[in-house]
């Protein structure tokens, strides 16, 4: 990573590293050398939506997992939903039981990436270690066993996807009305077998990030700690979903704002905004307006809004969660981890109960339909956060209009204000130590975006980070690679 | 990571040849599909002892699966470098560039090191592309030189 200051005071951070897809972070300093603002960018169009339309409704869902590999099925599963809304159809009992071990698989491989992975090198090698050494390789020289566990964990998760849809990356078998393939007994009990190491390194996980919040408890509560609105798709009494529900808004003392919003109503309480320096516009809470309406989604997001937990060892761990701010939501950025490895506990737990469902493995998997409406709107918990995909077609089934409204959009005015929160607390002038800046990207890490991950060509480049004088220069450059 | 086809044993009588080519890419960001638009094209020679996998982006857990095969060759677009390049994959220290979604090849071979204990035989074939932008066709002169990377692979198989 090189660290660059230029003449302006602005310190530039990019590419952000271990995060999904391309940006770049803008430090301004004030006259006295203080950090006046941080911005940040996205710099990737994604062109989705346009490419996809003129095409039939029907092919949504074997493109749009292409949009992303670390969270296809969130994708596929949005897509089918939206289509299913323009047959008319509903997927059969089996078919919903599948949909959610892919959904739930996924949700283990990400969520286990992102923390063992990605931010876990922070925790354990230090947040000023060589950063040649701070990511996945640096983990495995100095912990490999942990490394491997985290790895095999992810694998786990992919499996899922492998053992049901016959792929790993791009989800082929998730189709309007239910699945293409039922899962054999063979697959089922192959599953079940990872049950007991999946839950044993989730603990580790778990007992890792406690012990980090016991030891550094200041950092922790201190890190980006703003409050927001949240929003996250619950059940019928409240508790935490992620693969199908209703949508709930709370405001930052934990007062339910709408429950039970269909998500087929998304745009009567979200609207967007353009900025022109990125390329993700900002979305609100409508009813609150831009200024006071920005909300968070995603891990934090779905627990600061869940009334309680479906599964035994995740309600334990939720409640521990809950009592750390007497029942209110949790407005710390660091605790993004946290709550990513309670719900990587309660996606476990819940994975056992399905693949124990007698019906798991039925051939009763896919309602057949036709083309009844001409508009469908779909949305699931990805991990990083809720995820809407909208079509309109004309009568043939042609798309005329797509909209998919990703989570990473929605967390974009948050992570804009918790990388001003973070680096007003590390960031003391032109010279920055990349400790400090590494903080600032971590901020970013948190929310475990997903800008676009869609091109991996070699020697493409992920972030910089820029420092800005008082006068616009640039005095400082930061870049990975 | 998806196995495409699955090819038995070579019939000449020595030991058996057991070699792993990886598409990388997107086939819907234009000529960043080049990667798996070459296994495409390898795949359908059926090479004896020889399997064939494509995928979006190097996942650290697909890195023990390779580590059964006297061989694995990685195909992926480039943005900068010579049209088309085939090379030896070596670890390094230099691993600053660590992003989120996927493994450099270099990485994965420090990794089968710090992990596995093992030299994980890695070559890496780049073919240079222009346009990563969002479309489902490779550019004429790039599909040219994927044409050649074809040949160039097989060859290096065949050897």
């Amino acid at each position: 990573m090189d660290n660059q200051i230029n003449r302006d005071n602005t310190i530039l951070i990019s590419p952000v590293t271990r995060i999904e897809g391309h940006a770049k972070i803008t430090i301004m300093l004030g006259q006295d050398g203080k950090v006046q603002d941080a911005r940040f960018h996205v710099n990737e169009f994604r062109g989705f939506e346009k490419f996809c339309e003129g095409r039939l409704f029907t092919e949504m869902p074997s493109i749009t997992p292409r949009i992303c590999g670390i969270c296809p099925g969130s994708h596929s599963l949005a897509s089918v939903k939206a289509c299913e809304m323009i047959m008319g159809i509903k997927p059969t009992y089996t078919g919903n039981l599948l949909r959610r071990l892919v959904h739930l698989g996924q949700m283990v491989s990400s969520h286990a990436l992102s923390f063992f992975h990605l931010s876990s090198p922070d925790f354990i090698l230090g947040w000023d270690s060589d950063p040649a050494l701070r990511n996945v390789v640096g983990l495995a020289q100095h912990s490999p066993e942990l490394a491997l566990k985290g790895i095999r964990l992810r694998k786990f998760g992919q499996e899922i996807s492998e053992r049901i849809t016959g792929k790993k990356i791009h989800i082929m078998g998730i189709v309007p009305g239910g699945m293409g393939f039922p899962l054999t007994e063979e697959n089922r009990k192959a599953l079940l077998a990872w049950i007991p190491e999946a839950t044993e390194t989730t603990m580790i996980g778990l007992e890792l990030i406690k012990k980090y919040h016991t030891q550094n408890r200041e950092m922790v509560n201190s890190f980006a700690n703003f409050p927001t609105l949240y929003l996250g798709t619950v059940g019928p009494d409240g508790e935490a979903e992620l693969y199908d529900g209703k949508l709930r808004f709370v405001d930052a003392d934990g007062k339910i704002l709408k429950d039970q919003i269909d998500p087929k109503n998304y745009l009567d309480y979200i609207a967007e905004r353009p900025i022109e320096w990125s390329y993700l516009k900002y979305p609100y809470y409508k009813p609150y307006g831009f200024e006071k309406g920005f909300y968070r989604v995603g891990p934090l997001a779905r627990l600061n809004v869940a009334s309680r937990m479906k599964t035994a060892q995740a309600q334990k761990e939720f409640l521990s969660f809950k009592s750390m701010n007497g029942g209110k939501p949790v407005h710390g950025t660091f605790y993004f981890h946290y709550t990513r490895l309670i719900e990587l506990l309660g996606s476990i737990e819940e994975l056992e109960l399905i693949l124990k469902d007698p019906k798991v493995t039925s051939e009763d998997i896919q309602s057949q339909g036709k083309h009844n409406f001409n508009e469908g709107v779909g949305s699931s918990e990805a991990p990083r956060g809720t995820l809407f995909h909208h079509y309109n077609t004309d009568d043939s089934g042609k798309l005329t209009r797509v909209n998919l409204l990703i989570a990473t959009g929605q967390n974009n005015p948050a992570m804009n204000r918790s990388v001003l929160e973070v680096a007003r607390q590390y960031v003391q002038g032109k010279d920055v130590k990349e400790g400090a800046l590494n903080r600032v990207e971590a901020a970013i890490r948190c929310y475990d975006p997903c800008l676009s991950c869609s091109t991996h060509a070699i020697g493409s480049m992920p972030m910089v980070i820029e420092v800005h004088d008082h006068t616009g220069d640039v005095v400082h450059v930061l870049k990975r690679g | 990571m998806t196995i495409r086809a699955t090819l038995s044993m070579s019939l000449n009588g020595d030991k058996p040849r057991n070699i792993l080519v990886i598409g990388v890419g997107n086939p819907m960001r234009s000529d960043d599909g080049v990667g798996p638009y070459v296994v495409e094209c390898i795949e359908a020679r059926r090479l004896k002892g020889v399997k064939v996998r494509v995928t979006q982006q190097l996942h650290v857990e697909d890195l023990e699966s390779m580590l059964d095969f006297e061989k694995v060759i990685l195909v992926d677009a480039s943005v900068a470098g010579q049209p088309i390049d085939i090379r030896q994959v070596k670890g390094t220290k230099d691993l600053t560039v660590s992003s989120s979604h996927h493994l450099s090849p270099a990485m994965y071979v420090s990794l089968a090191q710090s992990i596995y204990k093992k030299d994980l035989p890695l070559q890496l074939c780049s073919v240079r592309g222009d346009s990563f932008e969002v479309g489902d066709k490779i550019s004429p002169h790039v599909l040219a030189c994927a044409k050649e990377a074809v040949e160039l692979i097989c060859s290096l198989i065949e050897s």
